[in-house]
């Protein structure tokens, strides 16, 4: 509300009625001033940005579960015959580009740009997921500014099964990646071929459609996420890998221990327990589940992992629905340093060796 | 031509009529002189001289005060000079010389009331731009922040949203002085009652655009509606804007509307009025 004053003092309230001419003397209402404080500045406008920001990098932006919750914003970055960006997509052409650094050299200002302007730093969490094989995830983590906190890249990596020079960018990739000073969860190649759950809601997932639950999970419970990722940052810990069991239930491993023991043997990447220096266990449970979980995920740290760094667990309790028998475990693994990358080096030092310009040091 | 001169049959002038006179009108001084011709007779060695001398009788300011009358072959300039010209070509002609610069006075004047009234249109047009951006902006701000990339310059390296809204403001703030030194341009010759008639119209359009921008408060619109009226506005603006539910195109509405009467009758001088 405010006021308009007549040519004597006398106020009117704009929010009752306007007229010209002052109802307790008749003299001019002055407008001048009115339009000055009212009409000048432009109001405040509040945007509402969503929680997370999911982008996936090479790979198809492919899950309807994931794009339609309203809490998340999802695009991708993919390469393609023409440019193209939208808010969803961005496609960079392919013409005269072929290694990451073709890709870097040519587009890293103008994927910086579609970046600010669809807004990425505008959510307050970022989750890149990256196939991290594609000449086109090199250039994407270096747009990607460094002032950006809570960003967490969950790499795919390739492997032994990957050629040279997909070993190489992936190589490049997770050293920028961790230049940048951000977090990297890391998922083999191998590991997604072999991904295989049920769940509710899409029946029989396999491979990188076996990822997206996984994916979901680690959205929903981001700010834990962060916060253990963040914790482990802190212990000098940026590489980690996951384990994941879905839609688990009781009748399927017998206990809890046993369930948890049996994620020794699907770590994402090729690592061993020794090589585990923090976990963290983020569980999706009925409440009697949870408190079994957290018994459960209690002993076997003081038994089976007595030498990590650190070990923290979130407890989200499933709803009322009838299916709320099942539960969602995904641990996350604080790695030693370089494990992510270990099985990349010979590649990369191939490939670096014959093209000196493929090498990590080029990125800035 | 800076100069005209017209040979006079009579004039008029103070009750008393003076025949045979020249009118000089210097348009660059803007003033005319008339001079009178005077007979004089001189006697020397028994020989008779007759000598015409032109005598100055009067000299008129000509500016955009001067009244001018026609009539056949006479001009009545400032409702109490009366000239007879030779013919109605001539009177003619003099009496163009005479009202001209009340002529030019008045295309200045309304020269000036076009761009006071072009003033405000220009920032209120640019208000509904930053409004409809803004509500974009708030409705999808993603998608809206993206169509900016074309719009701002490629070295732009900061908030892509904060570098527009100040751009709008920088816009907003220059039409704003724009409008004022328009306003105060013309305060002189319109009055001030008049001109604050005018920031009451902008005020007027201005919280119809608050009221779209905010979601259409029915409350406000009949409130506003009042003040439109009292304005001058006529019904058919509130017909159009309860089919409207956002600032685009909200001055279009106002397109074939006067916000300034030309019109030298206008008791208002300054009203909406429809012209199509």
């Amino acid at each position: 509300m405010s006021m308009i004053k007549c040519i004597n003092g006398h106020e009117q309230s704009d929010s009752t009625a306007l007229h010209l001419k002052c109802s307790v003397c008749g003299e001019a209402m002055l407008y001048e001033n009115a339009c000055l404080q009212q009409l000048k500045t432009l109001p405040k406008v509040d945007l509402t940005f969503e929680k997370v920001s999911i982008v996936f990098i090479g790979l198809p932006n492919s899950s309807p579960s994931l794009v339609e919750d309203k809490e998340l914003y999802a695009s991708s970055i993919l390469v393609g015959d023409y440019n193209m960006e939208t808010v969803e997509t961005v496609t960079l052409g392919r013409t005269g580009a072929t290694s990451w650094l073709d890709f870097y050299s040519k587009y890293l200002e103008k994927l910086g740009r579609w970046m600010r302007f669809v807004g990425l730093d505008k959510s307050p969490y970022r989750l890149l997921v990256v196939d991290t094989r594609k000449p086109v995830s090199v250039l994407a983590l270096a747009a990607i500014e460094r002032s950006w906190k809570n960003t967490i890249v969950l790499a795919i990596t390739g492997d032994q099964t990957s050629t040279l020079i997909e070993q190489n960018a992936s190589y490049v990739a997770i050293g920028t990646a961790l230049k940048h000073g951000f977090p990297v969860i890391a998922v083999s190649t191998s590991y997604i071929d072999e991904l295989i759950f049920y769940t509710e809601k899409e029946g029989l997932v396999v491979r990188f459609q076996a990822l997206i639950p996984i994916l979901y999970r680690l959205v929903s419970a981001i700010d834990s996420v962060m916060d253990m990722l963040g914790n482990d940052t802190r212990l000098g810990i940026k590489e980690h890998c996951i384990s994941a069991i879905l839609s688990a239930s009781e009748k399927i491993y017998l206990s809890v221990e046993s369930m948890l023991s049996a994620q020794e043997s699907s770590f994402s990447i090729n690592a061993k327990k020794e090589d585990i220096a923090t976990i963290s266990l983020l569980a999706f449970a009925p409440v009697d589940v949870l408190n079994r979980i957290e018994k459960a995920f209690a002993k076997y740290r003081r038994e089976e992992l007595k030498d990590v760094l650190a070990a923290d667990h979130q407890e989200y309790p499933s709803d009322g629905s009838p299916s709320s028998e099942l539960y969602d475990l995904l641990m996350i693994y604080g790695i030693k340093e370089g494990l992510t990358y270990e099985q990349l080096k010979s590649g990369y030092d191939t490939i670096a060796g014959m093209v000196p310009e493929l090498s990590l040091e080029k990125v800035v | 031509m800076s100069e005209a001169t017209f040979n006079l049959d009579l004039v008029k002038y103070e009750g008393k009529v003076h025949k045979r006179c020249i009118l000089s009108v210097n348009e660059e001084r803007k003033e005319a002189k008339i001079l009178e011709t005077k007979n004089r007779i001189f006697f020397t060695n028994r020989q008779v001289y007759f000598l015409n001398k032109q005598v100055s009788l009067l000299t008129i300011t000509t500016d955009a005060s001067t009244t001018v009358e026609v009539q056949g072959r006479s001009v009545t300039v400032n409702k109490d000079i009366l000239l007879e010209a030779r013919d109605q070509g001539e009177s003619s002609k003099i009496a163009e010389l005479f009202s001209r610069p009340r002529k030019e006075a008045e295309l200045k004047s309304r020269q000036m009331l076009l761009g006071a009234e072009g003033s405000i249109r220009g920032f209120l047009k640019i208000r509904e731009e930053a409004l409809c951006f803004l509500a974009n902006l708030r409705r999808n701000p993603r998608k809206t922040m993206l169509e900016l990339s074309s719009t701002l310059g490629e070295g732009l390296t900061g908030d892509p949203v904060e570098a527009m809204t100040r751009l709008y403001s920088e816009r907003l703030a220059k039409s704003w002085d724009d409008l004022i030194s328009s306003l105060s341009g013309i305060e002189m010759q319109v009055g001030k009652d008049r001109t604050n008639r005018l920031y009451a119209v902008t005020y007027f359009i201005g919280k119809l655009q608050d009221a779209f921008f905010e979601g259409k408060d029915p409350t406000k619109l009949e409130m506003l509606k009042g003040f439109g009226l009292e304005l001058g506005f006529d019904e058919t603006i509130f017909v159009g804007l309860s089919q409207k539910n956002a600032n685009d195109g909200l001055l279009d509405l106002f397109r074939n509307i006067r916000l300034i009467d030309f019109s030298e009758n206008s008791s208002a001088l300054i009203a909406p009025v429809k012209t199509g």
